[in-house]
């Protein structure tokens, strides 16, 4: 009895699932009939004026979601489940007098409207679900694109032989004395010793040679007779060189300019940056360590995730990874969210164009044109970036998208300012309350009815800011706190989507964290779902890897840019189709390759560059080379250059016997406080600052650069520089004919030779700007020139060459060259030897290596 | 499942203006021990649906999981006080209008709606001057981030729905940086924050 009673449940819960996989089955069965029977009758003659595919819906009605369906238009529901007399789809279809006749072009056959009435009849099933997010779809072949020669991995090539074995030195000379013979050129001669010890120095310290060094080493070098015993003194030279503290100062401004570093936000409100400076230390000294260029890469994109020896390690890996925050920034932008994406956008564009030699971030908005990398690559990288916090500091009082800085207090490195003792932090603590008050009295004001002007409260406030920031900066006891830009990881990544045009509005679908597909593996590109990270570090390795086909090119052919003046791709921030292609591709791989059998070191690979003949040609023309080769693509001679605006500014000042070799401590923008340019400091001080340290510690202001920098060709920073123009205007000529700061250093440098005949006077001033003695008819022509001067003294238009075309019809007075300006307070009349000194500065020889 | 978190967003919108319809769900609500078993996901409600890129404003009350306890603000324009002429809008009676007019529900009246993984969970807040809603920055880890761990107070915020899916919820947690750190602490600006650490080397 009592089993019976057991089994009723069960046989009701059979019965239920039964019925259950019954109703199951009916309601695919449903679901099939509308995909059958109602969509397409929908697709063919509704959805031209009800989808929203179609951007039509006609009377406020869609037709392409069942909830817009049951929603209806304007005039109610179109369809009402199980309620023929309720359902306005249904009327209409019909024809029916009280209702719009639809479709409109006539009424559909009676088999179909019977189709929708037993659809509404059986409860209107519609499995359409909404789509939220489209899809976006690329149509690149990955696979295809890999075939492409910089994203194939670098192969050992082999050494070509060639007809004339005797004339290469190392293997790079075989690579392109192999091509000028194939195309029938000749290579130029050897540079002369002199020539050769003047390009060593500039191109590896940026500073002319002492003349009595170039005496020693030319001598040196022009009596060895034997080929091995030349290249041995010329390879002490380069380790000299290398070795000195001028070479980081040298090489890492070159990194400087590829690495975008500025010490400004740029844009409207340019806010100073009073921290970057660390950045810039960092780089020197990485030179000058020659730390390995993939420890070098780890650290600038995940130095705070790399794991440290001791404190010091992790403030300096902080320290290197501000190359992700001292990029450019809208920093008063309303609007968050854009504000961030244009943060990613740009340290992808930062990170794939310096490293990579790619231009990511043209891939933004749609499929990269020319290179094979999809919109999805973009949005993989960019969900590693926006889980990454990236602090730059500014004050929120002065910049809407202001963030925190990290405070690397007592973690070794210095502070960068002295200590202040009480009575100075007693100072700072009533200027922040002062500040303060100012700021509660407006608001009081306001409070009672008073008018106050919003800029006034907007300074006020600012005020008060940035002096609670300078009281900040200092522990209670005076000791200074030191600060660094820098990037962590956040708490949790952050979900990514694609997004269509790249309108942040507009997500398509979700897009894992990932690296670029081209250079990856097949299916190797995503990164693994157990990071627990942002995935920097797995990127920042990712790009450091022996395999990675574009990291060790990129840098090779960058150090052969700063060694020749043009890289063996002449793009070298671009390595995609829009670029050039190798010139001698074979030896961009040898060199790659050298350079990770080397551990990565830079200086290694300047070295076997600077000894190699290839670079120690002169630069001499040939008619028939030239014909055939007017670019010097071939490199059939060394290319004459001129040099950057701060190596010629340092040239200025080092043959003046002006210059300071001593690192300034911290930066010249430290004490103008929180703010930005036209703020707290201004635009004039900083283009005419006057300072005898070396250019690379100049300030760095965005669209504010030193007149003399700005004048050749130094670049903005807005992007990363791999290649700096070179352009020649009158303007270059004008500034070096009147700047206050050339005519101090010629009547420096007179001062280094007052006191000799002429002809000793003259040929010293040679050595000292040229390197070189002067030609019989250079020290005809100088005596005459100081002869003549003599007996001419009360000329007033001696001092300022070209005074006379200044200071005649106007023309150049207005905006920056103005009188006002060119007057230089200390200024007392040039001697004939400064005016003449100061005619050999603006020479083109001074400025170029050859 | 989703969608129907959104119809009954929309339908608790509805009934800011249609009273009569609240108590047939509220009651259900009511039961906080439903809410925290996660029972409360099985309310269904069929009510009229939104159309596309609907945002309705709300007060939220409790997170848990992926699910918000939210009470719907009745102005319909986010709540927060003096909201001065720009309130705008139809406003339910009697509500004033202008500065001081207090809007708020109590938790008698919340909802759980059941955040979709997909959504966008990002600060907000409202512009000092004109009391403009702005959109701020994601928070990483969505509904799991510590604004909502650590909720002392209920959140204001803004909920937006497209074709009945919430896509999006804007939070006012006050004024943060994009790095999710507020500007200010205890009445000083915050200059700079530690560090994290990350692990040391290991010594062969």
């Amino acid at each position: 009895m009592a089993t019976r009673w057991y089994a009723v449940p069960a046989i009701a819960l059979l019965l239920t699932l039964t019925k259950a996989d019954a109703s199951q089955a009916q309601t695919a069965d449903h679901a099939d009939f509308f995909e059958a029977r109602i969509r397409p009758v929908l697709v063919t003659h509704c959805y031209e004026c009800h989808s929203a595919e179609a951007g039509q819906s006609r009377g406020g009605l869609k037709l392409d979601t069942r909830q817009s369906m049951l929603t209806g238009g304007d005039t109610g529901p179109a369809v009402v489940p199980r309620s023929l007399s309720k359902s306005l789809l249904y009327e209409s279809i019909l024809y029916g007098d009280d209702a719009y006749p639809m479709p409109p072009k006539g009424k559909l056959p009676d088999s179909i409207i019977a189709d929708f009435r037993k659809w509404i009849q059986i409860g209107a099933p519609d499995p359409r679900t909404p789509k939220i997010r489209p899809e976006v779809q690329s149509e690149i072949d990955i696979e295809e694109g890999r075939q492409f020669w910089a994203y194939q991995p670098p192969s050992q090539p082999a050494i070509p032989r060639s007809k004339n074995s005797s004339w290469a030195r190392t293997t790079i000379d075989k690579f392109v004395l192999s091509d000028l013979e194939t195309n029938g050129l000749d290579p130029a001669r050897d540079a002369t010793p002199e020539t050769l010890v003047r390009r060593l120095y500039f191109t590896l310290i940026g500073l002319p040679p002492p003349p009595k060094d170039i005496i020693e080493w030319a001598n040196r070098i022009g009596s060895q007779t034997d080929v091995d015993a030349r290249q041995q003194v010329i390879s002490d030279l380069v380790g000299r060189l290398l070795d000195s503290p001028r070479y980081g100062e040298r090489w890492g401004r070159h990194w400087m300019d590829v690495a975008r570093y500025a010490e400004s936000t740029g844009g409207d409100q340019n806010n100073i940056y009073q921290h970057a400076w660390r950045y810039r230390d960092y780089v020197i000294d990485s030179f000058n360590d020659d730390k390995p260029f993939d420890q070098f890469i780890r650290e600038q994109v995940a130095g705070d995730l790399l794991p440290i020896a001791d404190e010091l390690e992790w403030a300096n890996n902080i320290i290197a990874s501000g190359f992700l925050a001292i990029g450019v920034k809208l920093v008063g932008e309303e609007d968050q969210e854009k504000f961030f994406a244009d943060l990613v956008d740009e340290q992808i564009d930062a990170t794939t164009r310096a490293f990579l030699a790619t231009t990511v971030a043209c891939a933004r908005c749609h499929d990269h044109k020319s290179d094979p990398i999809p919109q999805e690559d973009y949005y993989a990288l960019a969900g590693i970036f926006r889980s990454t916090a990236t602090h730059y500091g500014l004050l929120k009082a002065q910049a809407r998208q202001a963030t925190t800085l990290l405070d690397l207090t007592g973690l070794g490195p210095s502070p960068g300012k002295p200590r202040l003792d009480q009575e100075d932090m007693k100072l700072l603590a009533k200027r922040r309350d002062d500040a303060a008050k100012a700021v509660t009295d407006a608001m009081a004001k306001i409070r009672s009815g008073e008018n106050v002007f919003r800029g006034t409260l907007r300074r006020l406030r600012s005020q008060r800011d940035e002096a609670q920031a300078a009281l900040q900066a200092y522990s209670s006891r005076g000791e200074p706190r030191v600060f660094a830009m820098g990037a962590q990881d956040r708490d949790d990544p952050l979900t990514t989507h694609l997004l269509v045009r790249g309108e942040v509005n507009k997500p398509a679908q979700t897009v894992l964290r990932g690296v670029l597909q081209v250079a990856s593996p097949p299916n190797g590109h995503c990164l693994p779902n157990d990071i627990s990270g942002s995935g920097r570090l797995e990127l920042a390795n990712w790009i450091a890897r022996e395999k990675n086909p574009l990291t060790a090119r990129v840098i090779s052919n960058r150090v052969w840019h700063w060694m020749f003046g043009h890289g063996l791709v002449r793009t070298v921030d671009d390595f995609g189709h829009g670029g050039d292609r190798p010139t001698h591709p074979e030896l961009l791989d040898h060199l790659a390759l050298r350079l990770i059998e080397n551990d990565w070191s830079i200086k290694s690979l300047i070295s076997e560059v600077a000894l190699s003949r290839t670079w120690q040609q002169s630069s001499e023309y040939h008619e028939s080379n030239f014909a055939f080769d007017p670019d010097n693509r071939l490199l059939w001679r060394m290319n004459k250059r001129r040099l950057d605006g701060e190596v010629i500014r340092d040239a200025m000042l080092a043959v003046s016997g002006e210059l300071d070799l001593r690192r300034p401590l911290g930066t010249l923008l430290r004490d103008v406080g929180e703010g930005g340019v036209g703020q707290s400091v201004f635009e004039p001080i900083i283009r005419s600052i006057d300072a005898n340290i070396r250019s690379v510690y100049l300030p760095r202001v965005r669209s504010v650069l030193p007149e003399m920098l700005e004048v050749f060709d130094a670049p903005d920073a807005s992007l990363v520089t791999g290649a700096r123009e070179t352009t020649s205007s009158p303007v270059q000529a004008l500034f070096l004919m009147n700047h206050p700061f050339v005519r101090r250093q010629a009547i420096a440098m007179a001062k280094r030779v007052e006191g000799v005949s002429s002809e000793q006077c003259i040929d010293a001033l040679y050595q000292l700007a040229f390197g070189r003695s002067p030609t019989i008819k250079e020290t005809r022509l100088g005596a005459r020139f100081l002869a003549q001067a003599k007996s001419t003294r009360s000329r007033p238009t001696v001092g300022r060459l070209g005074g006379g075309v200044l200071g005649g019809g106007g023309f150049g007075l207005r905006g920056r060259f103005s009188r006002a300006q060119l007057e230089d307070p200390d200024s007392q009349p040039m001697s004939d030897l400064a005016a003449y000194c100061q005619a050999l500065l603006c020479t083109m020889e001074f400025q170029t290596i050859d | 499942m989703v969608a129907n978190n959104a119809d009954r967003l929309a339908a608790a919108h509805s009934q800011s203006v249609f009273a009569s319809f609240l108590g047939i769900y509220m009651s259900q609500c009511r039961s906080r021990l439903a809410y925290h078993t996660g029972a409360v996901a099985l309310l269904l409600l069929a009510m009229p649906t939104l159309a596309s890129g609907e945002e309705t404003f709300v007060t939220i009350q409790k997170v848990s999981g992926d699910q918000m306890l939210v009470t719907i603000d009745a102005s319909g324009t986010g709540g927060g006080r003096g909201r001065g002429m720009r309130a705008g809008g139809a406003l339910p009676a009697g509500r004033g209008r202008g500065r001081g007019s207090r809007v708020g529900t109590t938790t008698q009246n919340a909802i759980a709606v059941t955040v979709p993984a997909s959504a966008k969970i990002t600060s907000a807040m409202r512009e000092r001057r004109t009391f403009e809603f702005r959109v701020l920055a994601e928070l990483p880890g969505g509904l799991r981030h510590r604004t909502f761990g650590h909720m002392q107070n209920p959140l204001q915020a803004r909920v937006v729905t497209s074709s009945g899916v919430i896509t999006e919820v804007n939070v006012v947690t006050g004024v943060t940086d994009i790095n999710q750190t507020s500007s200010v602490r205890a009445g000083q600006i915050v200059v700079a924050v530690r560090p994290k650490r990350p692990p040391m080397k290991r010594i062969p």
